[in-house]
């Protein structure tokens, strides 16, 4: 049996770390951790010192090659990286014993190795679920619970005729085989419960205060049931200052409800705290705190708040031109018509058709829900304020008609303007 | 429309003119002015409660206290007051309010839509930037998205437990029904610290399933009940339909170790492959005939992640 192309040249060995499978600081080298494995030059791992063997590749160039590539006579284990400038390998040096009782044969080696292909998904740590994952498996089974075991995932590369069953299986005369560890950990043969365990320990329940039972043969009072009902349903009762500074307690709830939502949306409201429970009267603040919520956490984000400006922006750069520039207001009957899309290509031959296409692209465009089109709905853009075609119904200005009469008249404007406000003070009276 | 004598010419013609002007034209064409990708997803990190103090959502530690898993459905009127209170940094005044309100309803859409595929889209790229294309076998898209009931709202749960800390990379799958067969929508999982974590299903979970990671499923063997004896493999269809699944009977085959060894920690080494040969000779037996290879005996060695179910009562 030789190595083909198809054999994996990677493999797990889960070795003891009490049985003195693992040889440590035989030559006096770099400290081990407790893995075992230790940095070395990469000249130390092509070329052992005797009684350990190394790997041989089958074309010697490719030993002498990978030397003259990285020169490293500087080496020394202790130093800082920027001080050695030639490869580091972390190797371990595996017993004689512990290797023949342990390395997979190499006919073994393939059916250790395969490739997973994970649709998963749904793990919490982004990113980890979906792909192709290498899966190499361990021959050994760690026994004893207490013991203590390192698992190295080894280079095989250049080991295989030192394989179990193999011409070259190391001899007595062999201490050790040095292998790269492409990577370690430890981990102690347990008995106690699996983390898992802790889930049927769970308290399971809605999001929601618990209430405390009633005290045995209270009776409960109409009030204390409707606020008992309000934490059934997800509320909570906060303190909080009124606008006269007078506190009381307000009910709140989150996002996250113990009950579907079954409501209907809120209506508007000028202050916060005018929408009221209903059954216990106190004032439900939950949707006031969602809305001033989203405010402070759109103003607190830049990036939000200078996408914004500019989208309302142009919006309404495309509304006051629509609306300059097409002024005859539509029909009522086009937003009914708005809802119907624009019209087939026949329909383009009649008379009014580019009126009703324009206006039911506006429609559209404009009222998503086609109750009302921007050319009525806005103001000009010389009023901002809106109020300029009231400015007669205000208290303290004469309607330009009846100033005009006064003036005509010969009479003092300022007179009939007094008496226009004395008029309005003695109606409100 | 019934027009008047006289007056439909002039104003068609009128009309006509000024739908010919590029700016007009362009405006009509364009409908509103679409906001920002870029804020489109962070609205939609809004709407999956991303970025909200925990305090907003929790108001109460009660509510969750230590050990403890919650359920819960989520408001869609809360999330809209959410995202109108965000807009409303647009709101400079009366115009801008009318414009809001009519550019509200297409921006909130938007928002929902990208919060339902936010997740998906952070998956695919983390998984396309980490796994080349060419890797025959992967999926070449996300899988089909799980159907989901119109207007079914979504729901989510929160767990505070140390099993959080102590198995990283929890994974949570939320189905409609009791049997699994109708699997939501993951919207979102993530840590609000250390020991909660919290996730959201698009649509209302009936059944809740908390495993450890697709990474925890691992190879090994069965011991026998006593302890006494060699350690066994339960085998399992390794082709096929039912594949990973017991044939009938629930046959086993006894594990082949290297050399019997004392109980004193000395290796316990499986003989793959004389182990090998008696799972195939076994699973000859129970009408498998194919010859296991390094895949098909994964299957036989798996042993899955630990689940555990909870069943949500309306």
């Amino acid at each position: 049996m030789k190595a083909t192309k198809g054999t994996p040249w990677l493999a797990l060995l889960v070795l003891s770390s009490d049985n003195g499978e693992i040889v440590v600081s035989r030559d006096g080298g770099a400290a081990a951790g407790t893995t075992g494995a230790r940095p070395v030059a990469l000249r130390e791992y092509l070329s052992p010192p005797s009684r350990t063997l190394g790997p041989v590749f089958s074309n010697a160039r490719d030993e002498g090659q990978l030397l003259a590539d990285h020169p490293d006579p500087g080496f020394e284990p202790g130093n800082p990286p920027a001080r050695n400038p030639g490869i580091a390998c972390m190797v371990v040096d595996v017993a004689r014993d512990a290797w023949v009782a342990v390395a997979p044969a190499l006919d073994e080696l393939a059916y250790l190795a395969h490739v997973r292909d994970s649709p998963a998904g749904d793990e919490a740590v982004l990113g980890a679920g979906r792909g192709a994952f290498s899966v190499v498996t361990a021959n050994r089974l760690p026994g004893r619970p207490g013991g203590r075991f390192v698992a190295h995932l080894v280079s095989l590369e250049g080991f295989a005729g030192y394989l179990p069953g193999q011409a070259n299986e190391p001899s007595a005369q062999c201490d050790a085989v040095r292998l790269l560890s492409l990577a370690r950990w430890e981990f102690a043969s347990g008995s106690g419960p699996a983390p898992m365990d802790s889930t049927r320990r769970l308290s399971l329940g809605a999001l929601r205060m618990p209430v405390a039972p009633p005290a045995r043969g209270a009776t409960r009072t109409k009030a204390e049931e409707a606020v008992e009902a309000a934490l059934a349903h997800g509320f909570v009762g906060l303190p909080r200052a009124r606008h006269d500074g007078t506190r009381e307690t307000a009910l709140y709830r989150g996002p996250c409800h113990p009950v579907p939502s079954a409501h209907a949306p809120q209506a508007r409201y000028a202050k916060a705290d005018e929408p009221r429970h209903e059954a216990t009267g106190l004032a439900d603040t939950s949707l006031a705190t969602a809305w001033q919520l989203g405010r402070l956490l759109a103003l607190c984000n830049r990036g939000f708040a200078e996408a914004i400006a500019p989208w309302m922006r142009e919006n309404l750069a495309n509304g006051y031109l629509l609306a300059a520039r097409l002024e005859d207001p539509p029909p009522v009957a086009a937003t009914a018509r708005a809802e119907q899309g624009p019209p087939a290509v026949g329909a383009l031959r009649e008379p009014d058709a580019i009126t009703r296409t324009a206006e039911s692209l506006l429609g559209q465009m404009l009222s998503p829900d086609g109750e009302l089109s921007l050319v009525t709905g806005l103001a000009p853009p010389t009023d901002p304020t809106g109020v300029q075609d009231r400015h007669a119904s205000f208290p303290g200005v004469l309607p330009p008609a009846e100033l005009e009469k006064v003036v005509a008249g010969g009479g003092d404007p300022h007179k009939a303007l007094r008496d226009h406000m004395n008029e309005g003070g003695e109606d409100a009276a | 429309m019934s027009t008047v004598d006289g007056s439909i010419e002039p104003r068609h013609e009128r009309l006509k003119k000024r739908m010919r002007q590029p700016a007009v034209r362009r405006a009509l064409q364009a409908g509103p002015v679409p906001l920002a990708p870029d804020a489109i997803d962070w609205l939609a990190r809004l709407l999956l409660l991303d970025g909200l103090p925990f305090e907003a959502i929790v108001p109460v530690a009660s509510m969750l206290p230590p050990e403890s898993l919650r359920f819960f459905h989520v408001d869609d009127h809360w999330l809209d007051a959410l995202l109108n209170g965000a807009l409303s940094v647009a709101d400079r005044g009366p115009d801008h309010a009318r414009m809001l309100e009519r550019l509200r309803v297409q921006v909130g859409a938007e928002a929902r839509s990208a919060a339902a595929e936010l997740r998906m889209r952070t998956l695919a790229g983390a998984a396309s930037a980490r796994v080349p294309a060419a890797v025959p076998g992967a999926p070449a898209k996300p899988p089909a998205q799980e159907a989901r009931k119109p207007g079914a709202g979504s729901s989510g749960m929160l767990l505070r437990s140390s099993i959080v800390a102590d198995v990283p990379g929890l994974s949570v799958s939320a189905f409609a029904d009791d049997n699994r067969t109708e699997a939501l929508r993951l919207l979102r999982i993530d840590h609000l610290s250390s020991t909660v974590l919290i996730a959201l299903f698009d649509g209302v979970a009936r059944r809740i399933e908390i495993a450890e990671p697709a990474h925890a499923l691992h190879f090994g063997v069965t011991r026998s009940p006593d302890g006494q004896g060699p350690p066994r493999i339960e085998l399992r269809r390794s082709s096929g339909p039912g594949l990973g699944t017991a044939p009938p009977g629930e046959p086993t085959v006894d594990v082949v170790l290297r050399e019997e060894k004392d109980e004193q920690g000395g290796p316990q080494v499986i003989d793959i492959r004389k182990t090998v040969d008696e799972l195939n000779a076994g699973l000859a037996s129970a009408g498998e005939p194919a010859k296991l290879t390094s895949a098909t005996l994964g299957v036989q060695l798996v042993r899955a992640q630990r689940r555990a179910v909870f069943i949500c009562k309306p």
